[in-house]
């Protein structure tokens, strides 16, 4: 038995990325991977890998089970995401309110910082951008 | 301590019997024994393990939700709530697994 499953893992390791855009292997391949993507957060791996064993027979209701729980971790990422957009842009404003008293305008710390704060801001915003489209392709599978 | 012997010719015997069991019932009723077993063995272990992993993955998804540390288990729910409006399989399983946990707490 300890050798079959040796085997097993051999041919999986060999075959599975190779043929895994096809759909051809099993589902249960297909939810294996996904898991382990969800684990690592990579969202966009396991749209596309729910997306490829969409059509599966067996293991429907697992298959199902595991686009929820992705589904559910979009949502959850999403809310963070919101949550350190309305924060970083509460600091952006505290920063410009700050900036244009008298004192600080030969500072030159506040101006370095608010370039800080906006690009995270659009980095921030861009993850969510990406979250959303994924969360609408969830829904759609 | 009784010293425990091993016999080679009784080794060698049993798995002879063993073997004429299997070819008689292969024989008699078409269905391989040993290839048989070893398919629902396979498919009972392939079943727990996948199942076990999605277990995991779930109780990974409790915890990597942003509770607060004062955070109730009303609140909690509510949250859940809102997170699954239309995810009803995941939203079960996350309340079986909570009652489960309330009731090892309990205990």
């Amino acid at each position: 038995m300890i050798g079959l499953g040796i085997l097993v893992r051999i041919v999986r390791h060999l075959l599975g990325k190779p043929l895994e855009d096809s759909g051809a292997l099993p589902t249960r391949y297909y939810l294996h991977e996904i898991l382990k993507s969800l684990d690592q957060d990579n969202i966009g791996q396991t749209v596309k890998l729910l997306k490829v064993s969409k059509g599966a027979l067996v293991d429907r209701s697992r298959w199902e089970l595991v686009r929820q729980q992705v589904l559910f971790r979009c949502r959850v990422l999403m809310e963070r995401h919101g949550k350190r957009i309305r924060s970083i842009e509460r600091r952006i404003m505290e920063l410009k309110r700050h900036g244009r008293l008298p004192w600080r305008w030969f500072q030159n710390k506040p101006v370095e910082k608010l370039g800080h704060y906006e690009n995270a801001l659009a980095l921030e915003k861009r993850a969510q951008a990406l979250l959303e489209k994924y969360e609408s392709e969830l829904k759609n599978i | 301590m009784e010293e425990r012997k091993l016999s080679l010719p009784g080794a060698l015997v049993g798995a002879l019997v063993g073997l004429g069991v299997e070819i008689a019932i292969r024989e008699l009723t078409g269905f391989d024994v040993i290839d048989g077993i070893l398919e629902i063995i396979g498919a009972g272990f392939g079943l727990i393990r996948i199942d076990r992993r999605i277990y995991e993955s779930t109780v990974r998804l409790v915890k990597g939700m942003d509770i607060q540390p004062n955070d109730d288990y009303q609140q909690i729910l509510r949250k859940i709530d809102e997170l699954t409006v239309d995810l009803p399989e995941l939203r079960e399983s996350f309340l079986k697994l909570m009652d489960a946990g309330l009731r090892a707490r309990k205990v």
